[in-house]
């Protein structure tokens, strides 16, 4: 039985050392947006905490993701159900390509697929889950997990045709 | 020439914004807090209307253990007058749970209709038809079975029971979110019974469901 103290001890901690990569996963889901992404994970640290009690350690990062999953939904729901347009086309991309560490133009790639897609892209390629796992983040199966990653980087692929040359 | 797993796998590397200061970690601790608090006192805003459904417990309740349990039973876990007020909530009718055990109970009665939202050492919790609006391990708006741990058990209108020829008590959660039936299993375990009252399950039932739960060598007690 933990007290009030030892929990805010483990709670903190667990900000301290993940929040930087629950904001970057945030900021990801959200197209660049670092405010909106700032209010989800607030949201998501927050839910998170509240259910710490019940949380085993070997789950916590997983949860947390999905409390940062479900919050970027919310916030879509009341925010941004009118401003996103899902396009057949991907815009442009930049004319010089995407060099090494352009971290806007991989921003802008990635905000034109669709938020389901962007999550599994995101949570298998950025954050280097296993299908598995992005499947237990995202509450639905490992076969649509594989489905959605891989339609996104093709997409992403035929947005920019330097990068076509690899295979997943 | 980087390919795009490559190039995706390189942004686990950037920081997009900043480390957490520790200023930052301390607002995150503190909004939770208050989050916590608000919560709670969310649930005492229930009192006024539990004591009413605890008026009516006490004004059809006997002096004797046994009358008590009988009274208890058939007592509805709600007022009546929310209980009019709420024609569209259907009337709940306990049916034999099929599915998977959990790890941490056993279980032989559930709503008829209802899912299971999470199951494991800890607890298992089942919600009505169609509410897919909470996250694993929320126990709000559901029927939750876990040990007591540090949870207060009912404090309202508290009632002696029988379980399963044990001594339990039942009563209302500090809030009058929930009715509350704690007893024991035998086995050196304090179980608790969470129902959300919106789902007007009668005490009988609720003894009913309680009657069929049982605690496996697997259980684990939340901390908190």
């Amino acid at each position: 039985m933990k007290r009030q103290s030892e929990r805010d001890r483990e709670f903190t901690e667990f900000v301290t050392a993940r929040r930087g990569a629950l904001t970057r996963m945030a900021t990801l889901l959200l197209t660049g947006d670092a405010a909106q992404a700032e209010d989800a994970v607030q949201t998501a640290l927050t839910r998170l905490y509240l259910a710490w009690p019940r949380i085993r350690p070997e789950t916590v990062n997983a949860y947390a993701r999905r409390c940062v999953v479900n919050a970027v939904i919310d916030d879509r729901r009341s925010l941004f159900r009118r401003r996103e347009r899902v396009r057949a086309e991907l815009p442009d991309a930049p004319a010089a390509g995407v060099p090494d560490g352009d971290l806007s133009a991989l921003v802008a790639l990635l905000a034109a697929l669709p938020a389901r897609m962007r999550a599994a892209v995101v949570l298998r390629y950025v954050d280097g889950l296993t299908v598995a796992e992005t499947a237990v983040v995202l509450q639905c199966s490992e076969g649509t997990v594989k489905s959605q990653s891989a339609r996104g980087l093709e997409r992403l692929r035929e947005a920019h045709p330097a990068y076509s040359h690899d295979c997943v | 020439m980087q390919d795009m797993i490559e190039t995706l796998g390189s942004l686990r590397e950037k920081d997009l914004a900043g480390p957490a200061s520790a200023e930052t970690v301390a607002a995150d601790v503190a909004r939770a807090r208050r989050a916590r608090s608000r919560r709670r006192l969310w649930r005492v805003a229930g009192t006024g209307v539990v004591a009413a459904a605890v008026a009516t417990v006490v004004a059809t309740g006997g002096t004797t253990a046994g009358a008590q349990h009988n009274e208890a039973a058939s007592a509805p876990s709600a007022p009546a007058a929310q209980q009019r007020s709420a024609t569209a909530v259907l009337p709940v009718q306990l049916t034999a749970y099929t599915g998977v055990q959990p790890d941490g109970f056993t279980v032989a009665t559930v709503p008829s209709g209802w899912t299971v939202r999470s199951s494991d050492a800890f607890a298992f919790v089942v919600q009505p038809p169609g509410d897919t609006s909470h996250m694993e391990g929320d126990f709000e708006n559901a029927i939750t079975v876990m040990l007591q741990g540090d949870s207060s058990g009912p404090t309202l209108g508290v009632t002696p029971v029988t379980v399963n020829g044990r001594p339990g008590t039942l009563g209302a959660s500090e809030g009058g979110l929930a009715t509350l039936l704690l007893f024991p299993d035998g086995k050196g375990h304090q179980v608790l019974v969470q129902v959300f009252t919106k789902y007007h399950l009668s005490n009988a039932q609720i003894i009913q469901f309680a009657d069929g739960v049982g605690v496996t060598d697997a259980v684990q007690t939340a901390k908190g």
